[in-house]
């Protein structure tokens, strides 16, 4: 009986109940694509982190700064220094790491190169990191022009083993593998052995940054105290740490695109509202007559407020679906522009979307279900 | 087997208006009969309407007060007079007042529902008075697919479908023929003689003649009770309940 009321009066005016429905659709679709890009982001920062074996990233001053600076800042001389403590620290291994961009003419062609210590290795740093294709750096390549290219760098650039990187006039790397798809940032990087980017473009000394593990995680923060003692102009980051900035990071963003989407969703909202108070308003004998045979005022207050929910819903499903297509178009955009992902659609997205959805028809329901909950029943019995 | 007695002592409706009060009706009394039609006569704006709104509990008197049985229905709330009105009331309207969008089968279903039957006695119940007055090939038609007729039996069945006390008919055969209209007299007949206490409020002088007892209203007063003796008697004949119709017999003023 409630189904059939609640039906037939969504269908009463399809077109109204379409395009209020596609105002929904609209505003949860545009809900999702927002924030589907502070979900693309954490994925890929949560798999790059997940993929980071360290405790520790030693910079010289603030990491924020220094990491993925022009030049070099961290003198590789102390990594000597740490490692030379390294039972009183209680440093298992430690990675000095160089980032270098090679800027394209368009993002697109933009390229990360890591220099590792070809002995290095890699899955220490990145344990998700395989070998798809040719092979890993090794002990042999210290000073050698090789490269492993990440797989979304290689398909960006064309490049496959045997082929050539180019980094500056006087430097090219051959490729001899192709890492596998493990996500995050590392597929958009090519690893080359550090001395030979080093040497490439002209620090010989410095790196970006050491990688440190440790013997007991558990006690990171007080191996990063230590070192900052010791050495003040160092900056060090316990993993924890790392994720906290980055996830501070994206929850402002969050914020930012959810206070975006409120407009949107507030302007569906009343939308809803509004053909909820005009379908009531319509139906103002039909509810006199369901009063009359004696339906409770409540009764009538949940039936509306049921079609509002029902007709949120509606529009929130068509509006995910809106939301990964957006994604989609999106991610499609961005791996062309800068080869990463950076919008996800989650579960937890979509059941975040189809919850405010539900709360918004719920409160958008609330004033027309009180309207119809309080029909008076003469009255409108005399309704024509 | 008699049912409940509605009875309404001193009952009255003044409205506020910023040009005056308007009394609607004031100092109505009377003892419903069970088992009878009572018709309440009068022309307009003398009070039925207002009668029939506090006497089905769709609006509270501003002087005195109904009662079913030893049930207060005036004093009770909102949702409470709901329950009374489901449970114990039935209601036949001028315009057949059925949900448009529910079919007859789903209109009879309704109240049943309401009152928290389940879908098989539901069912039954509607099978049972679809097929008592003559809708059982209809049940799965909207309203605007039935005649007149047939839609105002919907509404009698729905009007009788959680067993009422009391059925409150207002100008039930307004909107019907001359044939349809003796067809749905000659139902509401039959549904006095199971004991129900029927009340008819209509403005047609004719169609009060077949009542048992008619009281006429004025200006808001009830100025006359009529009783016709006889017509209990006839209560449950389709047959008789015709004759009665269609002759029309003037009733016995006794007021």
């Amino acid at each position: 009986m409630v189904p059939s009321l609640a039906t037939a009066a969504l269908l009463r005016r399809p077109l109204r109940t379409f395009l209020t429905a596609l105002g929904i659709a609209i505003a949860v679709g545009s809900t999702v694509v927002f924030l589907s890009l502070g979900e693309g982001l954490r994925q890929a920062f949560s798999q790059e982190l997940s993929g980071v074996g360290p405790d520790l990233q030693v910079s010289f001053g603030d990491l924020q700064t220094s990491s993925f600076a022009e030049i070099p800042e961290l003198p590789i001389a102390y990594a000597a220094d740490l490692l030379a403590d390294a039972e009183r620290y209680g440093i298992v291994d430690l990675i000095p790491v160089l980032l270098h961009v090679r800027s394209g003419l368009s993002p697109g062609t933009a390229i990360v190169f890591q220099g590792l210590p070809a002995e290095a290795d890699v899955a220490s740093i990145y344990v998700d990191f395989t070998i798809a294709e040719g092979r890993a750096l090794d002990a042999g390549d210290p000073g050698a022009m090789v490269a492993v290219v990440g797989p979304q760098t290689a398909e960006r650039l064309q490049v496959g083993v045997g082929g050539t990187l180019r980094l500056n006039p006087r430097a090219s790397f051959e490729v001899v593998g192709i890492g596998s798809s493990a996500g995050g940032l590392l597929d958009n990087s090519v690893l080359v052995p550090l001395s030979s980017l080093q040497a490439a473009i002209g620090v010989e000394d410095r790196v970006s940054f050491f990688v440190v593990e440790i013997a007991e995680a558990s006690k990171a923060n007080e191996v990063a105290d230590a070192i900052m003692a010791d050495y003040p102009e160092l900056g060090v980051q316990t993993r924890a740490e790392l994720l906290e900035v980055i996830e501070r990071g994206l929850a402002i963003s969050d914020v930012v695109r959810l206070g975006i989407s409120a407009i949107a969703l507030i302007v569906g909202a009343i939308a809803v509202a509004n053909t909820m108070l005009m379908s009531v308003f319509e139906r103002t004998r039909e509810f006199g007559v369901v009063r009359a045979v004696g339906a409770r005022p409540r009764f009538l207050f949940g039936l509306v407020l049921l079609e509002s929910v029902v007709l949120s819903l509606i529009g929130a499903a068509v509006g995910v679906a809106l939301g990964f297509l957006g994604a989609w178009v999106v991610n499609l955009v961005s791996l062309d522009l800068i080869a990463l992902e950076v919008a996800a659609v989650t579960p937890r997205l979509v059941a975040f979307a189809v919850a405010v959805a539900a709360g918004m028809g719920l409160l958008a329901g609330l004033l027309p279900a009180g309207r119809a909950a309080r029909v008076p029943i003469a009255v409108a019995l005399a309704r024509e | 087997m008699l049912r409940g007695v509605l009875r309404a002592v001193d009952l009255g409706k003044t409205y506020r208006a910023p040009s005056g009060d308007v009394v609607a009706l004031a100092g109505f009394e009377h003892a419903f009969s069970e088992g009878a039609i009572t018709a309440v006569v009068g022309p307009s704006g003398s009070g039925k309407s207002t009668l029939l709104n506090l006497l089905a509990g769709f609006d509270v008197p501003t002087t005195g007060g109904v009662w079913l049985d030893d049930l207060v229905v005036h004093q009770r709330s909102e949702a409470e007079r709901a329950s009374v009105r489901l449970r114990r009331f039935g209601f036949v309207f001028q315009s057949f007042n059925l949900v448009t969008v529910l079919t007859a089968r789903q209109n009879i279903e309704l109240p049943l529902g309401l009152a928290g039957a389940n879908a098989g006695e539901r069912r039954r119940r509607a099978d049972e008075l679809l097929r008592r007055f003559g809708l059982s090939r209809r049940a799965d038609h909207l309203p605007h697919r039935l005649s007149g007729g047939e839609r105002q039996r919907v509404a009698l069945a729905r009007a009788l479908a959680n067993d009422p006390d009391v059925v409150f008919a207002d100008e039930p055969t307004g909107s019907l023929d001359s044939v349809t209209g003796r067809e749905v007299v000659a139902a509401l007949r039959d549904v006095a003689g199971e004991g129900r206490t029927v009340v008819l409020v209509t403005h047609d002088e004719a169609l009060s003649s077949i009542a048992d007892v008619r009281l006429r209203l004025s200006d808001g007063r009830l100025v006359a009770t009529d009783h016709v003796p006889t017509r209990r008697s006839a209560g449950g004949d389709r047959g008789a309940v015709r004759e009665d119709a269609e002759t029309l017999a003037p009733a016995v003023v006794s007021r």
